[in-house]
């Protein structure tokens, strides 16, 4: 069958092939089989739980471009819901870093005295954002039936 | 004349306009009774159409043809058994994917069928566009449009009865199973072909299926054939569940593939609740994105509620000082300091967490995504022996175990009620939250969001194998199936959700100001007791018990001050971290717990795991042991719950310090 959703069938492609990356080096570098100085820490933590939710971020973006592959329409399904699985993750770590921020700058808390703003923003937060842009872009394709 | 008459069966999924067009049909002229031998209710009506007498009987509204409900069995027996002429499958146009399950089903029978498709108006209106004769060609079996209640289609419908009465069923597109279940079918189709009699009363290819499905009413068709004894031999080594659910899976593969061919409009319009349906329920992303949902959730309140925790910190930290300064009474002093407000403040700490948590929980519960974690984990938890449904009292559990265990009621059956109470328990409930909060705080710095997930994760798995365990040794038999309407996603209040919190964050704070406090005044005075001896010291009372009961723990790496706050654990899993505060004698501050902790020898993070895992599991708080004897109504039920999770949190703590001690040395 014809696909005629080529754009999203590439969205969900880059931003599969995207999470999946930056989720399984988080987790390779969380259990230590990556070098500590492998990218700096601040662009990618160690972090093998958070890895794995950015993975399965990652999966079901892949699982919409083989549906789109295959001429289906419900590649959107898999495209919207990345996107709100990016948004939902987007803002746990915006979250974290509002946290982090107050612990640091306003109660000057123990063990938050090297943190810095740039260290806070981590690849879930600005991907989120991305993806907030790329859902703003694409509101109409989505809002179809409600 | 009798050869004038066609029997006629009306079946279909509850609510799709059965009974309409029933009535549209027949009119006035109708029976009501009941099944023999059951109270499923059948109705029976007349019609003289075309020179022939109809018979119509409309069967019970059902999903599928598997025979689990009393509904199930009596559709499902009277179109086997009575072989009416024509069977009339009424579907709801608006949500043909569901519909269409059933009628995979009776073509596997080999009935001879007739789509009426109801409630065409509204799915025209939604702009639903159905490709009948597509949808025909693809079945192979005539296709209906009506409106019963405006009578539309009914003629129509009566005509095609008496043209498709002499008729044989032509279904072209038998489903297709994978080449082992196809091989297993085969197999089976020669084994039961032997029976002659049995043949010519059902389907073989039907039969086969059914029998590799586990379907209990399928043997006992069996119950007097001569190839009983081979059948059940063939199907000895085979797990029936694995093939039903392999089964289900291609029936609505078979579906998704016909639908976007005969209805485009309606399924490129799907709303943003299908979609998310479609993905959250997926057989393999599923259960990953559940999990992922469910770290973050945790990652959040652990993360977003460090400020709050460290103004609370601050708060009580400034008080103990206070009363140190201005309390001249030792004994006084070091009462409201040692005791009080170092046991409340420890626990008053994790305040923030918990109202976090239960805000989450809320928010996800009014989105309507956890009815759909129920669904999500009905296939895995059916085939370790407990329904779908105990998911939710399991999830209930997340809270608070004792409204957990009274939900257990919802369940009918008292082997599944039973199993559920025993595993709900494991389920992490809020009060063990601060006891995580502080030791992987401690003990695993940026790693504790993901280790506390980890204890939470290892609550499930322990009470699924718990509950296999059960239904292999104890409740032998299977689980009862599980059908739920899942309510359609919407955006969730944030004010309910907020309500909910505070409502159930009261209910915490009202523990700490009774059980709490009161456990740990009399922890105070047991170690500030004897006269003259260190407070807290292996001397004092506290001491000489915790010494007493420390053998118990010591092959897990536990000293007496762990033993004696497990055991306090017990009136609320709060006090286990109110103890340690009090015994320590550290104050409110939780840097001060920490750092005593790191500074104790005993504490390694192998200890710390094997702590947490062992708040986990072990007896609930006696609040969940009088609702567990409550239920159940028995004293058996109660001690064997605190005896086996006791057993099983000692087996446990002790496999993680030993594989701690490996990974951590």
């Amino acid at each position: 069958m014809e696909n005629k959703n080529k754009a999203l069938t590439g969205f969900t492609l880059l931003w599969g092939i995207i999470y999946l990356v930056i989720g399984s080096l988080q987790v390779l570098k969380g259990a230590g089989l990556l070098p500590e100085n492998f990218i700096s820490v601040n662009l990618l933590p160690p972090e093998i739980a958070g890895g794995l939710a950015l993975a399965v971020v990652g999966a079901v973006y892949l699982y919409g471009t083989i549906e789109f592959s295959k001429g289906s329409f419900e590649g959107k399904a898999y495209a919207y819901v990345g996107i709100v699985l990016s948004l939902l993750f987007g803002a746990l770590y915006l979250l974290t870093f509002i946290a982090d921020l107050i612990n640091a700058r306003v109660l000057f808390a123990e063990g938050f005295e090297e943190w810095t703003p740039l260290a806070g923003i981590k690849p879930a937060l600005y991907l989120g954002l991305l993806s907030l842009a790329v859902y703003t872009g694409w509101e109409k394709t989505f809002r179809l039936q409600d | 004349m009798v050869e004038n008459k066609i029997r006629v069966a009306l079946t279909g999924n509850p609510n799709v306009g059965k009974t309409t067009v029933f009535n549209a049909i027949t009119g006035s002229r109708q029976k009501v009774g009941n099944w023999p031998g059951v109270t499923v209710e059948k109705k029976t009506g007349i019609k003289e159409y075309g020179g022939r007498i109809l018979e119509i009987v409309d069967l019970p509204g059902t999903y599928s043809l598997t025979a689990y409900s009393a509904d199930e069995v009596v559709a499902r027996d009277y179109i086997l058994e009575e072989k009416p002429d024509v069977v009339i499958q009424v579907l709801d146009s608006t949500n043909l994917e569901r519909n269409l399950y059933l009628t995979t089903q009776l073509l596997e029978i080999g009935t001879n069928l007739i789509l009426a498709l109801n409630m065409s108006d509204l799915a025209e209106r939604k702009g639903e566009d159905v490709n009948i004769p597509v949808l025909e060609k693809l079945l192979g079996i005539s296709l209906i449009r009506t409106t019963a209640n405006e009578g539309k289609g009914i003629n129509e419908l009566l005509d095609e009865i008496i043209l498709r009465s002499g008729s044989a069923s032509s279904f072209p597109n038998k489903i297709e199973y994978n080449k082992k279940i196809e091989d297993e079918i085969r197999q089976l189709e020669r084994i039961l072909a032997e029976d002659e009699a049995l043949m010519t009363r059902y389907p073989s290819r039907w039969l086969s299926i059914k029998l590799l499905e586990g379907d209990e009413n399928a043997h006992s068709k069996l119950s007097s054939s001569n190839v009983q004894f081979k059948v059940n031999k063939f199907l000895s080594n085979l797990i029936s569940e694995e093939y039903e659910a392999e089964m289900a899976d291609k029936r609505y593969e078979f579906i998704s593939r016909v639908l976007p061919q005969v209805s485009k409009g309606r399924v490129e319009r799907m709303s943003s609740s299908d979609m998310i349906d479609k993905v959250l329920t997926s057989r393999y992303l599923g259960i990953p994105i559940f999990l992922a949902l469910m770290w973050g959730m945790f990652e959040l309140t652990f993360t977003f509620a460090t400020p709050f925790m460290e103004l609370i910190d601050m708060f009580f930290g400034s008080l103990a000082k206070i009363v140190a300064v201005n309390i001249d009474s030792p004994w006084l002093s070091s009462l409201l300091g040692d005791g009080i407000i170092a046991g409340v403040g420890s626990v008053m700490l994790f305040v923030p967490n918990i109202f976090i948590l239960f805000f989450l929980l809320a928010l996800l519960e009014d989105s309507g995504y956890l009815a759909r974690a129920a669904f999500i984990m009905d296939r895995l938890m059916y085939s370790m022996g407990i329904q779908g449904k105990s998911f939710i009292p399991m999830l209930m559990g997340f809270g608070c175990s004792v409204p957990a265990v009274m939900a257990t009621r919802t369940l009918e059956d008292r082997a599944d009620r039973l199993i559920t109470m025993m595993v709900t328990p494991f389920m992490s409930c809020g009060a063990r939250m601060p006891v995580y909060v502080l030791l992987a705080g401690t003990f695993f710095g940026k790693q504790a969001g993901s280790v506390i997930f980890g204890i939470y994760v290892l609550g499930i798995i322990v009470a699924i194998v718990s509950a296999k365990l059960f239904r292999s040794i104890i409740f032998k038999g299977k689980p009862s199936s599980f059908i739920m309407e899942l309510p359609p996603y919407h955006s969730p209040s944030a004010g309910n959700s907020f309500k909910y919190m505070m409502n159930q964050g009261s209910l915490y704070l009202k523990r700490v100001g009774t059980v709490i406090v009161g456990g740990v005044v009399v922890i105070w005075l047991l170690a500030y007791f004897p006269q003259g001896v260190e407070y807290g010291s292996a001397e004092s009372y506290i001491g000489s018990l915790g010494k007493l009961i420390e053998p118990l723990v010591a092959p897990i790496g536990f000293d007496w001050k762990i033993a004696i706050s497990l055991i306090f654990g017990f009136l609320a899993k709060e006090v286990v971290i109110g103890s340690l505060g009090t015994l320590y004698g550290t104050g409110a501050d939780e840097g001060m717990l920490s750092s005593a902790l790191v500074a104790d020898p005993i504490f390694t993070p192998a200890v710390a795991l094997g702590l947490m895992v062992f708040t986990l599991l072990y007896v609930p708080c006696i609040g969940a042991v009088a609702v567990i004897k409550k239920e159940s109504g028995s004293w058996k039920w109660m001690l064997f719950a605190a005896a086996y999770s006791t057993a099983m949190a000692w087996i446990m703590a002790f496999v993680t310090v030993k594989i701690g001690n490996i990974i951590f040395a």
